[in-house]
């Protein structure tokens, strides 16, 4: 999925709504370089709050304390959004939010939008209708519930915490619903598993169930069958004598002729029912209808794209009111059209590079199906007609005696035939749902050698476990270097490792997911700091501690990244958006074509700029 | 029922010019989106319900999909009644056009008998007036009226 982010924003909480905003490139990797504590993990924390984060870890000092509103202006399949959300008191976050669709980024943010709209909005882009569930349950997560959004944003993001972790390799692990959740979407995001394929395995289950029953039911019928067909042949001459049916048929033919006349003759008294049955009948039709409107409405979206492009001088409106002649022309009538004709043609143009937000469709009309199929299961248990019917008493006793006799015979789900289970076991043959133990296998192997390509990229870098072959741990979700030759998996202890495997992962997962085309993970990555093994964990950092051995290894982590978007881009012809916190000098990144230095954040500049904070003081 | 005789001269000058005073002063190219918003019982319902507090068009799409997967349909049904009414409330001085922009000059007398219908516009307005006070661009989009 095309996603990346234009601009970040602030709307700081003074008198001037002063604004701060920090601006990235698509398809590169945009880097923010500077020293600690001038925000750039706040940068993280920013785009996670904006996108609906139920908890915060924005630094209240310096950033929070003086914001109203945090915003994020992005791409999403080719589409211009704005996101922004009131700040948080302290701990509390807020469930005001603003949006545009069009990416407008307004002085101030007004609260326009709930939350659940939008991440409808959102949820439409992320390719998340009703049919994506959570597989399986479990103790934070109940099965078939929807998956959020948020859960394949974990493929997103590197974060400090984590990317020197030898254990974990995803974000947000600590949290019970997160650490569920990954193995549940896992392979759909990852195009492992198709949502084609899972309702295609849902429709086998079904109908293996149902062959199931019928197959049940068929040996019930047959051994019922013979001690039934006595019991009939009285009730059939029974029925001669009264003179309901023909005195020559056969036994089983007439007491289809004697069912069918019981069945009128009981309809009669239920004979209002018919009127439902017509308003059955023109709720089903309403619901079509509904339904051909939202097809036509999920259809109109391209047509109306190429509308706005036909030829620049025609509108419709205009041809529509030239062609009409019950438009009554008084002395207003040409300042009015021709007013309208120019406001129309700015409309137009003003919309020409513009999507419309898009609903969930689809949703609706599987609903609007479901009723039907309600409603059709209740015609059926309706009569069709209503035929008038005159007789003696004795004959209306006789048949409520006979219809007892025949339900207790023939038990309620009308056994008397042996039921064709041809049509189902020809729809079984015809449903090919892909086996996912197979395609895991391959999509498994794909990954490790893309990964071995990236770690050729950076061979040195890796001391000796250079010439190994990486293993993906598709249990635990992380990478693994085996020893060639060999089945033994050795545990490369060094954080600078750690850090490689990572990066090695989420590139070789994005890759994956790009080949395999998979909609639901954007195609977006946010490290944080991954010189961080270098320098170590002291506050006090310094450039010189950066050894020279140790220079060259980050180098080679950035031409992983710069390789990377190229590949991505040469290669794949497909978009990625990398953004990247650093501590190293700005001169590191001199050589790449893919990188691109967002901002240096030191001698005063920062997330919050010094010169902001003196301004402020000035005034007051 | 025909589109003309539901949405009959008489009532829709009378729709739009409720909405027009609600807002005081309405483009043209907006004036023509009140009738399609009218003429939808279900969403006129919704809009009228007092309960109902319209923040934005486009949550009130998500909101109210089905709605409005037929409004470039009833845009162009209600063309022709629009810009009658337009011209007929022009002619009697409710309003007056300006740089096209309709101004209300007149407030709509309405007594209790003008109908249901009329009534609920009249609750309606004060939403119909908050949705049109977007964009003139992003309404016509988002409503994806072809142009």
């Amino acid at each position: 999925m095309k996603y990346s982010i234009a601009k970040i924003i602030l709307w700081m909480n003074d008198e001037n709504s002063y604004r701060r905003e920090l601006k990235f490139e698509e398809d590169k990797v945009n880097i923010i370089t500077g020293e600690s504590n001038t925000g750039k993990t706040a940068i993280l924390h920013i785009i996670d709050y904006c996108l609906f984060a139920s908890r915060h870890k924005i630094a209240e000092s310096k950033i929070n304390e003086n914001v109203a509103w945090y915003g994020i202006n992005f791409k999403i399949n080719n589409k211009n959004y704005t996101i922004a959300r009131k700040s948080p008191n302290k701990t509390k976050t807020s469930s005001d939010y603003f949006f545009s669709s069009t990416g407008e980024v307004p002085g101030l943010p007004l609260s326009n939008m709930t939350e659940g709209s939008l991440k409808e909005i959102l949820e439409t882009e992320f390719d998340i209708d009703k049919d994506v569930t959570i597989p399986f349950g479990g103790r934070a997560l109940k099965a078939n519930s929807k998956i959020s959004l948020r859960y394949f944003m974990l493929f997103c993001s590197i974060s400090g915490d984590i990317i020197q972790h030898s254990e974990v390799f995803f974000d947000k692990q600590n949290d019970n619903r997160y650490r569920e959740a990954l193995p549940r979407i896992f392979d759909l995001a990852v195009g492992i598993e198709t949502i084609e394929n899972i309702l295609l395995r849902e429709k086998k289950q079904n109908l293996q169930a149902k062959l199931a029953k019928i197959e049940k039911k068929n040996t019930r019928v047959s051994e019922k069958k013979s001690e039934f067909y006595d019991e009939l042949k009285s009730i059939t001459s029974q029925a001669r004598e009264f003179g309901i049916i023909n005195e020559e048929s056969e036994t089983l033919a007439s007491v289809e002729s004697l069912k069918s006349f019981i069945d009128t003759g009981i309809s009669q008294a239920y004979s209002e029912k018919g009127s439902r049955l017509d308003e059955i009948i023109s709720e089903t039709s309403f619901l079509e209808r509904k339904i051909r409107n939202l097809t036509r409405f999920q259809s109109a979206y391209n047509e109306y794209k190429s509308s706005l492009n036909v030829i620049e001088d025609s509108l419709r409106p205009v041809e529509y009111w030239k062609s009409k002649d019950d438009i009554v022309k008084t002395s207003i009538f040409d300042d009015l059209i021709s007013s309208l004709e120019d406001d129309l043609h700015q409309i137009k143009q003003a919309n020409k590079k513009r999507t419309p937000i898009d609903g969930k469709t689809s949703d609706e009309i599987a609903e609007c199906k479901r009723l039907i199929k309600e409603l059709e299961e209740e015609a059926k248990a309706l009569p069709k007609k209503v035929k008038s019917f005159s007789d003696d008493r004795e004959k209306y006793i006789f048949l409520g005696q006979t219809k007892t006799k025949l339900d207790l015979y023939t038990s309620n789900d009308d056994c008397d035939e042996i039921t064709s289970t041809k049509e189902i076991e020809d729809q079984l043959s015809s449903i090919k749902v892909i086996d996912t133990t197979e395609n895991r296998d391959l999509c498994i192997k794909v990954l490790e050698e893309i990964i071995q390509g990236y770690m050729k990229l950076v061979e040195p870098s890796l001391e000796n476990y250079g010439s190994y072959q990486p293993v993906f741990n598709y249990k635990d979700k992380k990478i693994d270097f085996r020893k060639p030759k060999s089945t033994y998996i050795e545990a490369a202890g060094s954080s600078s490792n750690d850090m490689f495997k990572h990066l090695f992962m989420f590139l070789g997962l994005h890759e994956l997911m790009l080949t395999n085309n998979s909609k639901h993970v954007p195609s977006f990555l946010l490290i944080d700091q991954p010189s961080r093994p270098y320098y170590g964990e002291e506050a006090n950092l310094s450039e010189k501690r950066l050894q020279h051995s140790d220079k060259a290894k980050v180098i080679d982590a950035f031409k992983l990244l710069d390789n990377f978007i190229g590949n991505i881009l040469k290669d794949m012809q497909k978009s990625f958006q990398m953004i990247v916190f650093e501590h190293v000098p700005k001169d590191y990144f001199d050589d790449f074509d893919n990188i691109h230095v967002v901002e240096e954040f030191r001698d005063g500049n920062a997330l919050v700029p010094q010169e902001y904070f003196d301004s402020l003081h000035h005034n007051s | 029922m025909r589109t003309e005789t539901l949405n009959n001269l008489a009532f829709s000058s009378l729709a739009i010019s409720i909405v027009v005073e609600k807002s005081q002063e309405l483009e043209l190219t907006k004036a023509l989106l009140i009738m399609p918003f009218i003429a939808h019982k279900e969403l006129l319902s919704y809009l009228a319900n007092g309960r109902t507090q319209i923040i934005s068009l486009d949550k009130l799409i998500i909101d109210k999909l089905h709605c409005f997967s037929n409004f470039n349909k009833r845009y162009y049904d209600n063309m022709s009644t629009s810009l009658n009414a337009i011209q007929f409330l022009s002619e009697m001085d409710m309003i007056s056009i300006d740089n096209s922009r309709m101004i209300s000059i007149k407030e709509v007398e309405h007594s209790n008998s003008v109908g249901d219908r009329l009534k609920r516009v009249s609750k309606a307005s004060n939403n119909i007036s908050k949705i049109l006070s977007e964009d003139a661009s992003s309404l016509y989009l988002n409503l994806r009226i072809e142009i």
